[in-house]
């Protein structure tokens, strides 16, 4: 998004979005609407970037061996297998 | 919304981190200490329970701080994944649509684990298929997340993907996903050993219910918090 050409345009463009989304159910992407292409590729990257940290950060906490004394309570509260 | 993310996706891990370690002071920390106790091979009439709400769990001061950071820091990495997910559905979100997402969560990371493996305090399950307990875990939360997008989200997913409207308002989708949110419990959790040890079962159901009413408010909070970060721009 942020590589549109300006603020406002873009919560505009985001808000246009969920409207159309909300009328059809459905993603109408249009063929010739790049702006949407360039927004749609940075937040499909950003979010994959998100998860796999996310993923990555659980299984540090959640699961390492080297963890596991100072994460101990907090694997129990949170119902990770932990011994 | 992706400039917002990761202001948003810490402030909620922060807020979430708070509301779990309370409720994992008041709630979880005196069954642990009880349990702890009854691990060492002491009978449960010997036990004194400490006085004031908050005695165990400052008690050691260096465990403390560590539990509070690592349940930040899962609170950190949960919020991350329901980020990616807000993100990857691309719609307008708000507090509402947020508490959603926490209902998803809770359901996908704590419940559907929870009825295969129930949450135990230490002392609860010691040792024996660590390693396949821990797969079954992961799998559950797989197959329950991927079946939850398919029965609720398949709409918002399938047309970014370029899936015909025909195959994603079919009844597939619905039956795929109904099977993913069951094939963890068909396949079964790991045995683990509970009954063995030395815990009485009305402390592993105290146990059990208070750890999930503490992820449930985890799981509000990281998503009420998200869903008001992420959507407070696009009502400008």
């Amino acid at each position: 998004m942020t590589i549109n050409s300006g603020k406002t345009n873009n919560h505009a463009n985001s808000n246009a979005m969920a409207q159309s989304l909300k009328q059809t159910n459905a993603m109408p992407l249009a063929s010739g609407a790049s702006a949407h292409d360039i927004s749609r590729t940075n937040r499909v990257a950003t979010a994959t970037f998100a998860l796999a940290l996310g993923l990555c950060l659980l299984s540090v906490v959640g699961y390492a061996q080297a963890t596991h004394d100072v994460a101990h309570d907090a694997r129990h509260t949170f119902s990770f297998p932990c011994h | 919304m992706t400039k917002r993310l990761f202001p948003a996706v810490l402030i909620a891990g922060l807020a979430g981190g708070m509301v779990v370690s309370i409720l994992q002071a008041i709630l979880l920390a005196p069954l642990m200490d009880f349990a702890e106790f009854l691990e060492m091979g002491a009978r449960a009439e010997d036990y004194v329970a400490p006085k004031g709400i908050f005695t165990i769990a400052f008690s050691n001061l260096e465990m403390a701080i560590n539990t509070f950071a690592f349940d930040t820091l899962t609170a950190l990495a949960f919020a991350l994944i329901m980020a990616a997910g807000i993100l990857f559905q691309g719609r307008a979100i708000n507090i509402k649509t947020g508490l959603m997402w926490g209902l998803f969560g809770w359901f996908a990371f704590s419940l559907a684990p929870a009825l295969g493996q129930p949450p135990v305090p230490p002392g609860g399950s010691a040792y024996i298929d660590l390693e396949a307990r821990q797969l079954w875990w992961w799998l559950c939360v797989a197959s329950t997340s991927i079946g939850i997008v398919l029965l609720v989200f398949i709409g918002d997913w399938a047309g970014e993907c370029g899936i015909q409207a025909g195959i994603r308002n079919g009844w597939w989708p619905k039956v795929a996903g109904a099977v993913l949110v069951l094939l963890p419990h068909i396949i079964g959790a790991p045995e683990s050993s509970q009954q063995a040890l030395n815990i009485p079962p009305n402390l592993s159901r105290d146990f059990a219910l208070y750890s999930l009413i503490s992820t449930f408010a985890f799981w509000q909070t990281i998503g009420g918090v998200l869903g008001f970060m992420l959507g407070r721009g696009d009502k400008k």
